[in-house]
């Protein structure tokens, strides 16, 4: 704000406030002289007095000072100038109307139970495009995310407009305030012209950036009509950030709550984890404040895109944040050592745990297969809650096991009995009938002395236990081979029973059974080197991945992450021979495209996208969120303001002094009349004074 | 003391100060008041030790002599009662009452007149008087001790006549001086405008009434002056100094009335806690009530 007179030379008058130190000195010195033989008393007086005769004289003085000043001053002609104008519109013959639809344009009025702001521009601007003269150009610009035409060119075709602009709907995007004007100058054709303006203004970032832009719109003899839009309470409350990192139990999502308003609030905020898991807690957030709100994860849960969520009633969109959370804890499997050997090479188990857990144990915790061994007395109790997958290696009796395994598979439990030297067939389908796909007939040798063995057939990649190696490995099970094998009774597929794996010429060697509701996968072969290379092969440790997976458990890989704000365009980089991609967002199947890399997708709505193919997992996961700069829906630096940086003469706002110093001199006036006229009440008040103190 | 005698003026004053004293002391009717002497006898009473302040000329010398004690001899009373005329010649007893003619009803006459009167009636009963003129103009302490010889008189008058407001009193000072040269006991008759702080003199004062001096105060004043009888603002000085001030006496006259009644019961409660008599007399006021009142003691 500056100050500006439109006559400067009357300041030259100013001396005249000097009259009254003048005139009162001139009144405190009389010519007179006496000598008075009583100045005793005077003194006296004058000591009781002084204060009150201090400050009445100088009070005086002071206000007919003042009052010569603002006169002084009046006859100047001062008047206040800021930028912040908001130009008168019309007259150009060319007008593009720039359109807010932004995500802070959803802010509604009345509380929340009115109209949204970008509701209120659409009218707003359609009355004034119908307002213009007949031969007036008219074109229409959005600048909610990218900013993009409405209108091709400048026309005539009212209707063609409104229409357009009658159609914008509300977008989760920031601001392109810079493209926007752009659009318009070219719209413009770079001549003259209005571009007006409909925006909320809204945070601290659209408007100042816009600067250069504006300086080009004025050197090509545009003019911008700012036309700001402001909600009767500029309130909102938004969750800006969520990201999960160490903590206790399973991990902490720290929750980033912050507030827009001009009073503190208290929102309940609710973090729910990708398997439907809620926890909520009050958070209190002080005005245009952010706070942290932290969030305990359990000590297993499963991956994905979570969200945390707040309800203030305004501007939805910017109420929920998505972010990443990887698979937590572990899948428990249990392996019952039925043949412990000699040396630690010479176990199923040795080689089971590090298929199970090739990171360790301590990696498993926090996402992955954790692996139990336990001995055939170790699995007295079996809860599906606990375990999800129990491994049966070359147990010999599995007699005092058989009602735990039977009554595990049938709440759901998965077991995968791999057999060995130790099986024997009859005592196998005697106490494992309910449990066997088929009964075992006997172990049989496949090869001779220094023969390779039987080859394993390609798995196919159409079922679910192989659908991960569609994307690559699955040759390597053709160089699984097998010296002996367990055979079994002949048996035709059903639906509960079938062969999800054989060997060349037939032999089958993982059989299915669902049993209540779990699986059982039979294994004819072994998990150590006894009967084949199976462990030493590449297949081995996805393989038994994709079974504890498919079992029930989850696996210790993951799709790609990525994080992206509404308007983005995601690509996403697939291996070629992927087929059936799909992706899919909060309103569903999203339209993508299929790039050299992998696909292309563009996100316009806050949520998770998911970039996948049929009985494969999850491919990618991209959590989108808003643009938080939307959310803070107070008034940021005004566009009138920022244009004034570069057209000060337009967008100058000026208040002239004059009407105030007159009232100011005749209100001055008054008081000091009132003043001047005070002595003789001050003299009584003076005497009942000095009444009082003698 | 320098004599004025040749000064033609002083001589007038002395004339006029003579008949008008005369004229006085005649008017007075015999009984109307009592002598300021108490007894014209001498009678031992007691013995007391000495103490600082004490005249050593009641020392009993005898008893010094025999028992190295200083013991003071005491006496009912003292065969004269010598009176000292304190004036006031302080510069301000030169102001007020301007275009009146010499010595006529100004501040400056009314004391010269008073003391002049009382001197000449003491004198004619035989009681020694002393003069101490405070402040004045050539020196701000003069004195003519206690006598009662003829041409004492003379010498009192003189002064009087010639003496010429100037100065400050500083009366608490001049209180001090002249205790130190009073006798044990006598009347001590002060005639001022009092325009010094009671705070300055009353102590002083009060320490002479302890000593057993009768103690008796003529307060003057100008009647214009204390009822600010004068319309234009004005700025008004002491000729003893002090920074002058502006006054407009239309506006200060009332709160000026209330000052000056709280100054005078401030000055008669100073003087009624040490048993003083007091006078007040405006300065054109005709001398003979308030030398009656004098003289007898009590208003």
């Amino acid at each position: 704000m500056t100050a500006a007179l439109g006559l400067p030379l009357a300041l030259g008058l100013m001396g005249l406030a000097l009259a009254p130190i003048i005139a009162h000195l001139v009144r405190r010195q009389p010519s007179a002289r006496r000598a008075f033989g009583a100045m005793l008393l005077l003194r006296r007086m004058q000591r009781r007095l002084r204060r009150r005769r201090r400050v009445h004289d100088k009070a005086l003085l002071a206000l007919r000072m003042l009052m010569i000043a603002a006169v002084v001053a009046a006859a100047a002609r001062p008047e206040l100038r800021w930028p912040g104008a908001i130009p008168e519109f019309g007259g150009t013959g060319a007008v593009v109307v720039v359109i807010d639809d932004s995500l802070s344009m959803d802010l509604r009025e009345a509380g929340g139970s009115g109209g949204t702001l970008l509701s209120r521009v659409r009218t707003q601007a359609a009355a004034l495009i119908r307002s213009l003269p007949p031969d007036t150009l008219v074109g229409a610009v959005t600048i909610g995310g990218n900013a993009a035409r409405l209108t091709p060119a400048l026309t005539q075709e009212r209707g063609a407009v409104l229409a357009a602009i009658a159609e914008i709907a509300q977008t989760q995007a920031g601001t392109d305030l810079v493209g926007g004007i752009r659009e318009a100058r070219r719209l413009l054709g770079g001549g003259g012209g209005e571009v007006v303006v409909f925006s909320d203004e809204a945070g601290p970032t659209a408007v100042p950036a816009a600067l250069p832009e504006l300086a080009l719109l004025k050197e090509q003899g545009g003019a911008l009509v700012p036309r700001p839009q402001r909600a009767e309470s500029a309130v909102n409350v938004a969750v800006v950030g969520a990201k999960y990192g160490s903590g206790p139990e399973g991990g902490t999502v720290q929750v980033q709550v912050a507030s827009f308003s001009p009073d503190s609030v208290e929102v309940p905020c609710t973090v729910q984890l990708p398997d439907g898991t809620q926890i909520t807690a009050f958070v209190e957030v002080a005005a245009g404040e952010t706070v942290e709100k932290a969030f305990t994860v359990p000590r297993v849960t499963q991956g994905g895109v979570g969200f945390a969520t707040i309800d203030d009633g305004t501007l939805a969109a910017d109420d929920s944040f998505a972010f990443h959370l990887p698979t937590v804890g572990a899948s428990r499997v249990l392996v019952v050592d039925g043949d412990p050997g000699l040396t630690p090479v010479a176990s199923e188990v040795y080689y089971l745990e590090r298929a199970l857990a090739p990171w360790g144990s301590a990696a498993a915790v926090q996402g992955g297969v954790l692996p139990e061994v336990t001995g055939p007395a170790g699995i007295s109790i079996l809860d599906p809650e606990v375990h999800q997958v129990v491994f049966l290696a070359n147990v010999a009796d599995p007699g005092p096991l058989a009602n735990h395994l039977i009554n595990f598979a049938q709440r759901g439990g998965s077991v995968v009995i791999g057999l060995g030297d130790n099986v024997t067939a009859d005592r196998y389908n005697g106490v494992l009938a309910a449990l066997l796909p088929v009964p075992l007939r006997r172990s049989r040798s496949l090869s001779g002395p220094g023969d390779p063995g039987v080859a394993t057939l390609l798995p196919d990649t159409s079922l679910d236990l192989f659908a991960p190696f569609a994307r690559g490995g699955r040759s390597a099970f053709g160089r699984i081979r097998w010296s002996r094998l367990f055979t079994v009774e002949p048996f035709d597929p059903t639906e509960d029973v079938r062969t999800l794996l054989a060997t060349e010429g037939g032999l089958p060697l993982l059989i299915e059974r669902k049993v209540g509701n779990g699986r059982v996968l039979l294994m004819t072969g072994t998990f150590d080197t006894g009967w084949g290379n199976l462990p030493l092969q590449a297949a081995f440790m996805p393989w038994v991945q994709s079974m504890v997976r498919y079992l029930g458990g989850r696996a210790a890989a993951a799709g790609e992450r990525r994080e992206a704000r509404v308007g983005d365009v995601i690509d996403v980089a697939l291996p070629a021979a992927l087929s059936d991609i799909a992706v899919t967002g909060p309103r569903g199947a999203v339209p993508m495209e299929t790039t050299a890399s992998g696909v292309r997708f563009h996100v316009d709505k806050a949520g998770a996208y998911r970039v996948q193919t049929p009985g494969a997992p999850v491919l990618a996961e991209v959590a989108v969120n808003v643009d938080p700069t939307e959310s803070d829906v107070r008034l940021g630096p005004a566009l009138a303001e920022t244009a004034a940086e570069v057209d000060p003469d337009r967008f100058m706002v000026r208040l002239p002094l004059l009407p105030w110093l007159l009232w100011g001199v005749l209100g001055l006036g008054l008081l000091a009349a009132a003043l001047a006229y005070r002595p003789k009440a001050a003299t009584e008040e003076e005497l009942d004074e000095v009444r009082h103190a003698s | 003391m320098s004599s004025p005698a040749w000064d033609a003026e002083v001589l007038a004053r002395i004339a006029h100060l003579h008949l008008q004293a005369r004229q006085a002391v005649a008017g007075w009717r015999s009984g109307d008041h009592r002598s300021i002497r108490t007894s014209a006898n001498v009678e031992f009473v007691d013995y007391k030790e000495y103490s600082p302040g004490d005249s050593i000329r009641h020392l009993d010398w005898k008893v010094a002599a025999r028992t190295d004690r200083l013991v003071i001899k005491r006496y009912l009373a003292e065969t004269e009662v010598p009176v000292s005329l304190v004036v006031d010649m302080s510069g301000d007893l030169g102001t007020g009452s301007e275009g009146r003619p010499d010595l006529d009803g100004t501040k400056h006459g009314a004391a010269v007149s008073l003391a002049a009167t009382l001197a000449v009636f003491l004198h004619r009963r035989g009681d020694p008087v002393g003069l101490y003129l405070v402040g004045g103009q050539g020196s701000p302490w003069s004195e003519i001790p206690h006598r009662s010889s003829k041409g004492h008189l003379a010498q009192i008058v003189g002064a009087l006549a010639a003496v010429q407001p100037a100065g400050e009193a500083h009366l608490g000072d001049a209180l001090v001086r002249l205790g130190e040269r009073l006798p044990r006991r006598g009347v001590v008759i002060l005639l001022s405008d009092l325009m010094e702080e009671p705070s300055n003199w009353g102590p002083r004062l009060a320490a002479l009434g302890r000593r057993g001096s009768d103690l008796r105060v003529i307060h003057l004043y100008d009647r214009a002056e204390w009822g600010m009888a004068w319309k234009d603002p004005a700025i008004l000085y002491s000729p003893e100094g002090g920074d002058p001030l502006p006054v407009d006496p239309g506006v200060a006259r009332a709160t000026f009335e209330v000052v000056l009644e709280e100054y005078l019961e401030e000055v008669q409660d100073w003087l009624s806690r040490h048993r003083a008599h007091y006078v007040c007399v405006a300065a054109d006021t005709p001398p003979d009530e308030a030398l009656a009142s004098v003289l007898r003691g009590h208003a």
